[in-house]
């Protein structure tokens, strides 16, 4: 262990966080290096200043305020949104416009090879997809191609290209990593994979769930893809179904129970049509294209209201199932976000509290 | 507070019970808050979203941290997303420490200004280093628990906390005019 090793170790020799072999070993360094007594007694000092803020008083009473907010919305509104949360106001934009349901489905299960289907989607370990996006939104096109990986339970990677702008993704958990090759445009450089079966690329929850809400199917001419034989299905999102459902949940209580059913209002002119290729072998989805209108809406103190609509299409090949993919944090070795690399995406999950750990 | 118990009530819908984990964690929270956004009207509002979103979503998932650790990981999360101007930020410790000298030096110890010196100059580490440093040493989490709550390696906590010590000596040293 050398001078520059024991500087390492000086801070948690200053805490008390080393074993007794480093800690001996840095007493007898500090014994002959006046450079590391030096920068000790900085870090004791460092340590006992900023310690002492512990006894800084604290006189905030937020609980009223925050019990007030939770219990007065029922659907609790954050009291800082869209003021300091560029990142965040982008996604929700975003998910606007091409998520404009919060899908919670349930119900019977789709019939025959979609249901087996349904069962190999659910059992996958990995997963690889890759295809294409065009939207269309005031009669601008932006067409867009994309490469994703999945790995269970809730790990994915991938790029989106639109045009010349390079978008990487990692996603674990609640943690989205996001890579631009624009720099200048990072506030606007949120990934949209959700659980929602209207998402263009969803998550695998999502693509069961859009398995689980089809209706008016059809069986359409087999196909080979890839030189496999597949069944060739196309039906729609029971759009209605959805916001019936969600109508139902809202709170009648909530200060925003009326503008919300005004929002579902328009939602129900949302129209999605879905094809899918299931090979007739093992029954792995291989193939779907999905093309969704949307309104787009604004609200005001009018109302919510229908401004205009965007067309959404995404043509999706999925391949590579259960074959090893690995997706780590975009992190060095010592722990720091790799170059280019920014942590967006909420919170964390909840815990389960299964043991009290008190301050 | 028994913990356990306070979160079966509010996932088996008595909402009021949460009421119990704001009361008991608001202070560390706001504190932790503070020591990252360096506004306490900012880190009050913080705050509240952090227990908000911790209501919204301890009713439908689970995590293995504990409830402290959880609550700590979404601060974080919250303050990420605020940065304060640096320039704003010079002006307003500028303005504070005249404020606190000015006002209350012929009243109050020098306690008062050398800690309002501290705030200021931890506020202005950079934000990764400073999450580590207020966790530790302020809050006074473990390196183990902090590398749950970053989804770092302990290692990379020891280091933040280090190099994050000498930027705080650096701006102190400037911040308070304090010669080498």
């Amino acid at each position: 262990m050398d001078h520059s090793e024991v500087q390492e170790l000086l801070l948690a020799y200053a805490n008390g966080d080393l074993y007794r072999p480093q800690r001996e070993f840095t007493e007898a360094h500090l014994a002959n290096c006046a450079d590391c007594r030096a920068d000790l007694a900085e870090y004791t000092w460092v340590r006992s200043q900023v310690t002492s803020l512990r006894d800084a008083p604290i006189t905030s009473d937020i609980k009223e305020a925050t019990m007030s907010t939770i219990q007065a919305t029922g659907t609790v509104t954050s009291p800082r949104q869209g003021l300091m949360r560029p990142v965040l106001v982008a996604a929700a934009v975003v998910a606007a416009i091409i998520v404009p349901l919060v899908l919670q489905l349930s119900g019977a299960g789709p019939g025959a090879p979609l249901a087996e289907a349904y069962e190999v989607i659910k059992g996958l370990q990995s997963y690889r997809m890759s295809g294409s996006t065009s939207v269309t939104a005031n009669g601008e096109t932006s067409e867009g191609a994309f490469e994703w990986g999945f790995a269970a339970p809730d790990r994915y990677h991938g790029r989106l290209t639109t045009g010349a702008e390079i978008q990487s993704f990692i996603i674990i958990g609640s943690e989205q990593y996001v890579r631009d090759s624009r720099a200048d445009q990072m506030s606007g450089s949120v990934v949209v994979i959700t659980d929602d079966a209207s998402s263009p690329i969803p998550s695998r929850e999502g693509t069961l769930q859009l398995l689980d809400s089809l209706v008016d199917v059809k069986r359409l001419p087999d196909e080979k893809l890839d030189g496999a034989d597949s069944f060739h299905y196309r039906g729609r999102v029971d759009i209605d179904r959805m916001v019936d459902e969600q109508a139902a949940s809202l709170d009648p209580k909530s200060t925003e129970y009326q503008e919300g059913l005004e929002a579902l209002v328009v939602q129900r002119s949302i129209k999605i049509d879905v094809e899918l290729w299931i090979d007739k072998g093992d029954y792995s989805l291989r193939q779907m294209r999905r093309d969704v209108t949307s309104p787009t809406t604004v609200s005001d103190a009018d109302g919510t209201r229908q401004v205009g609509s965007i067309t959404a299409s995404a043509l999706v090949r999925y391949h590579g199932f259960d074959e090893p993919v690995e997706i780590k944090r975009p992190l060095t070795s010592s722990g720091d976000l790799e170059d280019g690399w920014h942590l967006v995406g909420s919170g964390p999950p909840a815990p389960t509290i299964v043991t009290s750990e008190r301050d | 507070m028994d913990e356990a118990q306070v979160i079966a009530r509010v996932r088996g819908g008595t909402t009021e019970a949460f009421g119990e984990i704001v009361e008991h964690y608001q202070t560390p929270i706001v504190r932790y808050l503070l020591r990252m956004t360096g506004d306490v009207n900012v880190a009050e509002d913080l705050a509240q979203d952090t227990f908000i979103q911790a209501y919204k979503s301890i009713l439908k998932t689970t995590s293995e941290l504990s409830l402290k650790a959880w609550l700590y990981k979404i601060a974080t999360n919250n303050a990420r997303q605020f940065h304060r101007p640096a320039a704003a930020a010079l002006v307003h410790s500028a303005d504070r420490l005249r404020e606190v000298s000015g006002t209350e030096t012929e009243n109050s110890p020098n306690s008062v200004v050398e800690r309002t010196a501290i705030e200021e100059a931890l506020v202005r580490v950079p934000h990764e280093q400073r999450v580590c440093m207020a966790l530790h040493f302020v809050e006074g989490l473990k390196y183990r628990e902090i590398a749950d709550i970053v989804s770092v390696s302990e290692e990379a906590v020891r280091k933040r906390v280090a190099r994050g010590s000498k930027e705080f000596r650096t701006v102190y040293r400037a911040t308070s005019g304090e010669e080498d």
